[in-house]
């Protein structure tokens, strides 16, 4: 643990890895600030929910009518109220600079009071336009969660059984089985993963998971921008920063021309082991950072934290993969809240194995700037290959790709679903992650091995 | 002790030692060859940055490979090429070495102030190291080689960079740690290891060419060494060794079987002994034919100063055959 210490010492002490985080959580930072419209929807939906629950039932129903009516009579007595004010203030306003403009003759009989019917004139007609610009706001502020509201019962009750009668083998199945009729093996294996994915519907409805409100008519967006955009980007963001972190301390003694005082040491070549622990740390701790800074900032704009009861299958959640819009289906029940757990976890998981990977690539390569091209040769390999797999409709080859870590990330959009095209299995997010972390980690374990077993050359020769 | 048994080094189709054996115990052994004939890889070795590619190194009877950190954690090594984080002090880099050498912190903290007062950069205990000359760096490398308290101290060069007066420290130094445990120093410099070596490690073509102390290395050339006028002629079988400033004007040291007309025998000094092993082997056949005229064609002068990278092994011996000593260290072929 002291020599973790002091690795990770030696990382806190590089700029680079400072400036990428700031420019991580600027970048965050604007994506929370370019998020969807509708924030303004989706805060409504989430103060009914906070009230009313997630469950739309008739009592539900019942309760929001309720609600928008009493909201509706209150903006019409606000409005009654406001512009009674306003009109009498107005009247106010201009008797009194009638009365102001009578007496400007006499002025020098009571230029007191007239000057104070004067002020009281102006102040009158001051307040005539503050009270109207007041009720204004007031019929604004009040109208916007009252048609939120209203839009979200309109919406609730517009809402069907989805689950019940849903077949998956006629509504996915069938179609994702001709996108990989070119091999009978990846035919049988969609077609088993969505047989096994039926049961689950029949699950859902009966839990009747998709009558959970969510967030209405903004669930999908807000949903995809979450998990899809913002989630994605800080696992995306974390990855690189384990990356860098570990190429940066394993080659570090190679840098620095160290490396003959470092492992003839007591601690020797078994240093290494203390650097990947070190730089798995940091990755773990740049991911909770980049995590923390970036959803809390989110969390305080939009209402999730009224959300993280609602079930993730509601009927309102869908995403769309090959041009088809399909229910989000997933392998577990999982709340809101449930969700963004699962998915944190897998991306430390994802972190995890790129730290891992580049720590098989650095103890191999002894060179930082040559394990940080292999590198990214692996990443963009990895996309490569899918793109070129899918092209050439080798599906064999193309689902092993998917399990490589960049692949597992890029279909973060629908972690823990039925997957579509990308996935053939159940949970094959969580099977490529656990993949890529036993992959890199035996990688490491056997690079470890090999660089206690090879000569440490001269820096120069 | 440390033995070092039957050790062959390969890189591909390249041999950098054949065959060396030799047996280290307490006191400072210098290990004295030109560039290329096999004293980095041999100190490597004994470090475990290489292994070997036949024989074994033993450390009382076990081999270091298996010992591992047994091993380490009684060894001090300062690299020929000695790396430092430039953006640390030297107190800060000798406890990231400390920690590397498992020495407790507290216990670390205090040796290192003592290290930095031994080698006499205490007052620049906290400044960066990428303010420091090359003589600061090659001390600080030298306090991080006994941060551990090593029983064995192998040292690289460990007098490169160093002034006149820091050489001088650090042959005292050595000396003081010579007692109770193994030195073994690594040099080009004749006069430090002439000083403060017991016993001469020598390589030549890559094998092990003698392990002795210096006046019996000395002692092969013992009335075969002379000072004759700079400007006449050598004569065949005499192989220049060194020129200098003589009271009367430059002179030059000759080896040779047979005393020359005007020669005045001199005593033989370890710097002869290694320029005579180590004379070109085609100048060694055929003696050299004219003497260089004065002022040119010098090889470095004054005692104390060899230039080994000046001279290669050759192919006679010339008298400096394998010799084992019978005082306690063993060295060369059967």
């Amino acid at each position: 643990m002291r020599l973790a210490g002091c690795e990770l010492r030696k990382l806190a002490c590089l700029p680079a890895l400072w400036a990428f985080l700031a420019l991580c959580l600027a970048f965050n930072g604007l994506l929370v600030a370019t998020s969807p419209s509708g924030r303004g929807a989706f805060n409504a939906a989430g103060a009914v929910t906070a009230d009313l629950g997630q469950r739309v039932d008739a009592a539900f129903l019942d309760s929001l009518a309720a609600r928008c009516a009493a909201r509706a009579q209150g903006a019409e007595a606000f409005n009654a109220a406001g512009a009674g004010t306003a009109v009498g203030a107005q009247d106010a306003g201009t008797a009194g600079e009638a009365g102001s403009a009578g007496d400007a003759a006499a002025a020098d009989a009571g230029n007191a009071t007239t000057g104070d019917a004067g002020d009281a004139a102006a102040a009158g007609s001051a307040g005539a336009a503050a009270a109207a610009g007041a009720g204004e706001a007031g019929s604004a502020a009040a109208a916007a969660p009252a048609r939120d509201e209203e839009a979200l019962l309109a919406a609730a009750r517009s809402m069907e059984d989805l689950y019940a009668g849903y077949d998956v083998e006629e509504e996915l199945a069938g179609f994702y089985a001709a996108r990989v009729e070119a091999s009978p093996w990846a035919v049988q294996m969609m077609r088993w993963k969505y047989a096994q994915m039926q049961p689950r519907v029949e699950h859902l409805a009966h839990v009747q998971a998709d009558w959970d409100l969510y967030a209405g008519p903004s669930t999908h967006d807000a949903h995809q921008f979450l998990f899809g955009t913002l989630l994605s980007a800080v696992v995306g963001e974390a990855c690189l920063c384990a990356m860098l972190a570990m190429v940066y301390l394993v080659g570090y003694e190679f840098q620095h021309r160290t490396e003959q005082v470092a492992y003839a040491s007591r601690t020797g070549r078994r240093l290494a082991c203390g650097k990947v622990a070190a730089g798995l740390l940091a990755g773990m701790a740049c991911y909770a950072l980049l995590a923390a800074a970036t959803l809390g900032g989110f969390f305080l704009a939009w209402d999730w934290p009224h959300m993280m009861g609602a079930s993730v299958s509601s009927q309102w959640n869908y995403w769309v993969e090959s041009m088809v819009a399909r229910p989000f289906l997933t392998w577990a029940d999982f709340t809101v809240g449930q969700y963004l757990a699962a998915c944190s976890a897998l991306g430390a998981a994802l972190v995890a194995a790129c730290g891992l990977m580049a720590a098989a690539c650095g103890m191999l390569a002894r060179n930082g700037y040559a394990a940080a091209l292999a590198l990214a040769l692996l990443c963009t390999g990895a996309l490569a290959a899918r793109m070129a797999f899918a092209s050439a409709e080798w599906w064999p080859a193309y689902y092993a790709a998917m399990l490589l870590p960049t692949n597992v990330w890029l279909s973060a959009p629908a972690w823990f679903t039925e997957g579509g095209l990308s996935a053939i299995v159940p949970w094959q997010e969580s099977v490529g992650a656990g993949f890529g972390v036993a992959l890199f980690g035996l990688a490491c374990v056997l690079a470890a091995r090999r660089f206690g077993r090879k000569d440490i050359v001269s820096w120069n020769s | 002790m440390l033995s070092v048994e039957h050790v062959t080094k390969r890189f591909g189709a390249f041999t950098a030692l054949e065959d060396v054996s030799l047996s280290f115990s307490p006191g400072v052994y210098g290990l004295l060859a030109p560039n290329g004939a096999g004293k980095t890889t041999l100190i490597k070795m004994l470090a475990t940055l290489l292994f070997p590619t036949s024989g074994q190194i033993l450390w009382n009877g076990e081999d270091i490979a298996s010992l591992g950190e047994a091993y380490r954690a009684r060894l001090g090594y300062l690299p020929q090429e000695f790396g430092y984080y430039p953006g640390y002090t030297p107190r800060k880099f000798l406890r990231y070495v400390a920690a590397l050498q498992c020495v407790p912190r507290r216990e670390a903290d205090a040796r290192i102030d003592g290290l930095l007062a031994t080698v006499g950069i205490a007052d620049v205990a906290d400044k960066k190291m990428r303010q420091f000359s090359g003589g600061m760096l090659q001390r600080v490398g030298i306090a991080q080689a006994m941060v551990n308290d090593p029983e064995i101290l192998i040292l690289d060069e460990p007098t490169a960079g160093l002034d006149p007066r820091e050489r001088v420290r650090f042959r005292n130094l050595v000396h003081s740690l010579a007692d109770a445990r193994i030195v073994i120093l690594s040099t080009h410099i004749v006069s430090d290891i002439e000083t403060i070596a017991g016993r001469i490690v020598m390589l030549r073509d890559r094998r092990l060419l003698c392990c002795d102390t210096a006046a019996g290395i000395c002692a092969q050339l013992e009335g075969k060494v002379f000072e004759v006028p700079a400007g006449a002629p050598l004569a065949p079988g005499q192989f220049l060794l060194s020129e200098r400033e003589g009271a009367a004007g430059p002179v030059l040291r000759v080896a040779c079987d047979e005393p020359p007309a005007d020669g005045v025998p001199v005593p033989a000094g370890l710097e002869d002994a290694f320029l005579y092993v180590y004379r070109d082997a085609e100048e060694g056949s055929r003696g050299i034919s004219a003497r260089p005229a004065a002022g040119k064609g010098r090889r470095k002068g004054g005692r104390g100063h060899v230039d080994g990278g000046g001279a290669r092994a050759g192919a006679a011996g010339g008298g400096m055959g394998a010799r084992a000593d019978a005082g306690g260290a063993e060295g060369g072929r059967p």
